[in-house]
């Protein structure tokens, strides 16, 4: 029976008992970056394509440049509500009720939104209605109708979710975490209220798309038993159009002080979300930061987090941390729910952990492990040929380098122990954290 | 998920079928059936996309095998696989053995005075102090998480487990070059439990349930409506178990339905990837294959199912309500009807609730259908979850809900419709299959919950056969006022839990 495992503690010893280390050494299979197909159209749609004939389906998404973070902010929700129309309310040739009819007939699932710094727009359908349903789609994402009524509808189903995530624990410490963190009135902490959203009317939306969403600020992943030119001349029969460029917003500064803020909600459990600002996606310390995390909160049970406060004290269902990346800078969070009698047990211990790391509290050994998971994570990126397409669309719309496939490797192995000290010294801050909870009366 | 699709195959036999067809062929012929000589039953299919595979094991059993009293116990075990075996968790097993045994003596001594009448409180503390003495002594032999920390440190991802009313899955991505040490870990999980820190684990699964149920107003809902839909039995009570019973379990209830249970022959493990077909069988046969066969579980309780009930409860949400009706399961004909039903009513944007009562009407938010709640393997409901908009009635809104299901009963159902909820539902079974994870699961849940893993694939032909006529005689049969079960969430200022 024990035939395999002497071979895995030689691993395991081989790894503890060294510092460096090379991939090889590692044990972890060779993955190679997928072969995708890439083009630049003459009308600026940049497109990543693989062809799969496994399965008679076609998968589709296309990523749109721009975000809530650009909306006027004294018309806050507009890319919200505009993300919700971009094919639920028509195009030239079907209202809404046809457009989602003939889709859906088609055999075909779809879903669009805007988030805060881009949009996406995705289609599965089956291929032998898959020109058909992309010209249906496309002509709907870049002439669209916002159809007056669907338009208003999808307003009020706004205004009715604001009010239901409200009333739940989860969503209100998350939301008012992020607006704690970047203020109220910061792009990056745009939650829109009732009131704003009522304000918005259709010519809103209209504007929005017309100056902010075509060919040219858009990129396509797509994979499936589709050919390449088909889809290009589908797509090259949407002209060039001169869009605005975003406006600029303002950066965000740097602050940090202490802060709490609680929501009172009828519950039995107290939910948290504890943390600061932190950096952007481009940032060079970023791989080091992943290690840390991963070291505190970010690797399940070989954590801190979870190990101590739930399997050690049972204290806990869920625990855990991370950090957000955006263009300009992200934050870092953790996040849990216990009952209320062991709140405050649950927050000074995740705030001691924070400070061992501080006090430089970690291993060799600590750094391996997370170097070696952040590693092997590399091997899932692709799992299928929409997973391919995906990925290099999703590389490109965040600007990182061609070579990210192997730069991520290198950027990885080459973390000391010294670099994750130094991150956790620079970058977290546990005597000015930013804490919100809701739960029972304390 | 590239299939190496078998090129030999007469072309002509390609031109003439359907593309769809042929796809679901292919695959269907991927699916490597391998059977231990104690009657596990492994399903193999070697895919190349990435150099890793997704492996589970499906095991025939979950809340519907539980009893009055031991509620939560399926989900219990479930958390006590990860708690490590002789090999897996321990420093020193020969000396950690004794100390354990003690602790399961203490427990159950401590949980017995509990559970009585007049309960002897000085006991009580000082068994706690004599516990909480052993936990400790234990601790110093213990490697906490070890099952975690040996996948994870070896490239697992999507490690976990679930337990529901029919059948416990435990599950992990590996890299392809660790197919053994899948082997070796899984088996000690499934066959080789030591029941490390089960008051520890039972205390995280009870904040799991105050999660899930009383803090969670969704959970709450679905909770109390099969309190009201059946009178007893396994269907009766959601699957985490009522919150006095796994405050209760013990270390002996743990053994009892492990023993009873994790057998081979109730087990269906599957495993989707980048694999050598010799290799694994040799795996398999060395880690799975010398458990003694076992004696075949016993036949669970069986459901019996409430008609005409209604129950209004409370929650800090706003209000929601559940329109059910009970109906026959697999392999009734009308269970596959039922699935038509649900699209053609709570497809998004087209089914008739959704545009009725949301697009139209505006008098619901939130629609959402389930053929076949809670389980599969016994008679279960058809329900309608519905959300209304600000200011209306749940009175008013169930009305509504009543008036428009009529569609089905009407035999208005167009070819149009029919065809495209075998568009919708073709298409949301190829998603399914097209990653390794996706296609394991249909498979087991075929396997264990129909019978055969070779159903999964006819599913789309069944679809196709439904007809407008076969919809309709649903109605008569199950849409009635005597098998209908309403449970109303209303928004109320005082805390109500489970």
């Amino acid at each position: 029976m024990a035939l395999f495992i002497p071979l895995i503690i030689l691993i395991t010893t081989l790894l503890c008992s060294q510092v460096g280390f090379t991939k090889e050494e590692l044990s972890i299979p060779k993955v190679s970056p997928p072969k995708v197909k890439e083009d630049m159209l003459p009308n600026g749609i940049k497109l990543f394509f693989l062809e799969d004939k496994s399965l008679p389906i076609v998968n589709l998404t296309t990523y749109i440049k721009v975000g809530s973070i650009y909306d006027n902010p004294k018309k806050r929700g507009v890319a919200f509500i505009t993300g919700m129309n971009l094919i639920s309310g028509g195009n030239e040739s079907f209202d809404p009720e046809a457009i989602s009819r003939e889709l859906k007939n088609l055999g075909a699932e779809y879903q669009t939104s805007i988030g805060n710094e881009y949009g996406d727009a995705s289609i599965s359908i089956l291929s032998k209605n898959a020109f058909v349903g992309l010209k249906i789609f496309f002509d709907a994402l870049l002439n669209p109708r916002f159809d007056e009524k669907e338009f208003k509808l999808s307003k009020s189903l706004t205004i009715e979710q604001i009010k239901r995530d409200e009333e739940l624990p989860k969503s209100i410490v998350s939301k008012n975490f992020i607006i704690e963190t970047y203020g109220k009135d910061s792009p990056w902490a745009n939650f829109p209220t009732v009131r704003e959203i009522r304000k918005i009317k259709r010519k809103d939306v209209v504007a929005f798309h017309k100056n902010y969403i075509g060919p040219s600020n858009m990129i396509i992943a797509i994979s499936g038993d589709i050919k390449r030119d088909e889809i290009i001349k589908l797509l090259n029969d949407y002209p060039k159009v001169e869009l605005q460029s975003l406006p600029t917003i303002e950066k965000v500064k740097p602050e940090f002080q202490k802060r709490s803020k609680y929501i009172k909600k009828d519950v039995t459990n107290t939910f948290f979300q504890l943390g600061h600002l932190g950096v952007d996606r481009h940032n060079p310390d970023k791989y080091a930061l992943e290690v840390l995390n991963y070291i505190l909160g970010g690797g399940g049970f070989e954590s801190r987090l979870l190990s101590d406060i739930r399997s050690e004290r049972g204290l806990v269902y869920s625990v855990y941390s991370y950090f957000t990346y955006y263009k300009d800078l992200g934050y870092f969070s953790v996040v849990g729910e216990t009952g209320k009698k062991n709140e405050e047990e649950v927050l000074t211990l995740v705030k001691k952990h924070l400070e061992d790391l501080i006090e430089g509290k970690i291993s060799k050994d600590d750094v391996l492990r997370a170097k070696r998971a952040l590693l092997f994570n590399q091997l899932y990126w692709v799992e299928n040929s929409f997973s391919a397409v995906d990925l290099m669309a999703r590389l490109d719309l965040l600007e990182f380098p061609k070579d990210y496939w192997k730069t991520y490797q290198k950027n990885v192995l080459s973390i000391t122990l010294k670099d994750v000290k130094d991150v956790a010294k620079e970058y977290l801050r546990p005597d000015n954290l930013i804490t919100v909870t809701a739960g029972p009366e304390k | 998920m590239t299939k190496k699709i078998l090129k030999v195959l007469l072309i002509a036999l390609i031109l003439l079928m359907p593309k769809s067809i042929f796809a679901s062929q292919s695959l269907e012929k991927n699916v490597i059936e391998y059977r231990l000589s104690n009657g596990m039953l492994w399903l193999l299919i070697p895919e190349r996309e990435s150099p890793t595979f997704f492996g589970a094991i499906a095991v025939r059993t979950g809340g519907i095998d539980e009893k009055d009293g031991k509620t939560g116990i399926a989900h219990m075990f479930e958390h006590m696989a990860f708690k490590g075996s002789e090999r897996l968790g321990t420093t020193d097993f020969k000396k950690e053995k004794p100390i354990l045994e003690k602790i399961f003596r203490v427990s159950e001594e401590m949980t017995e005075e509990i559970l009585k009448s007049k309960p002897d409180q000085k006991m009580i503390k000082e068994l706690k102090q004599k516990l909480a003495n052993l936990e400790t002594q234990a601790k110093k032999l213990q490697k906490p998480n070890d099952v975690f920390k040996t996948l994870q440190r070896n490239g697992a991802q999507d490690l976990n487990a679930y337990t529901t009313k029919d059948m416990t899955l435990f599950h992990t991505s590996l890299p392809k070059d660790r197919i053994e040490l899948f082997g070796d870990v899984f088996s000690q999980m499934v066959f080789h439990p030591v029941f490390r820190d089960f008051y520890t684990e039972r205390s995280v699964v009870s904040t799991e349930r105050s999660s899930r149920v009383e803090n969670n107003p969704s959970g709450l809902i679905y909770d109390k409506l099969l309190n009201i839909a059946f009178a007893n039995g396994p269907y009766s009570f959601s699957t985490i178990g009522l919150k006095n019973d796994i405050d209760r379990l013990t270390v002996k209830d743990a053994k009892e339905f492990f023993s009873t249970y994790y057998i081979p022959i109730n087990m269906v493990g599957v495993i989707v990837g980048d694999i050598d077909i010799g290799r694994t069988k040799r795996m398999l046969n060395l880690y799975f294959g010398s458990r003694p066969k076992g004696k075949k579980p016993p036949k669970p309780g069986q459901s019996e199912p409430m008609g005409d009930k209604s129950l209004t409860i409370e929650s800090f949400a706003s209000p929601a309500m559940i329109l059910a009706y009970h109906k026959p399961t697999y392999p009734s004909s009308d269970a596959t009807t039922f699935d038509v039903l649900a699209y053609l009513l709570c497809d998004e944007d087209v089914g008739y609730l959704e545009k009725s009562l949301i697009k139209e009407k505006k008098i619901a938010s939130y629609i959402y259908c389930s053929d076949s709640y809670p389980g599969l393997r016994q008679q279960n409901l058809f329900l309608i979850y519905a959300q209304p908009r600000d200011g209306i009635s749940l009175k008013r809104l169930e009305a509504s809900i009543k008036k428009e299901i009529e569609i089905g009963r009407s035999k208005e159902i167009t070819r149009e419709d029919l065809k495209r909820i075998q568009n919708r539902i073709n298409l949301g079974y190829y998603l399914a299959m097209s990653d390794n994870t996706g296609l394991a699961q249909v498979l087991v849940n075929s396997q264990v919950l129909k019978g055969s893993w070779k159903d999964a694939f006819q599913y789309p032909k069944e679809i196709a056969r439904v007809t407008p006529d076969q919809i309709s005689s649903l109605y008569p049969k199950y849409i009635t006022k005597e098998n209908s079960v309403v449970i109303y969430r209303n928004k109320g200022s005082k805390r109500r839990g489970g």
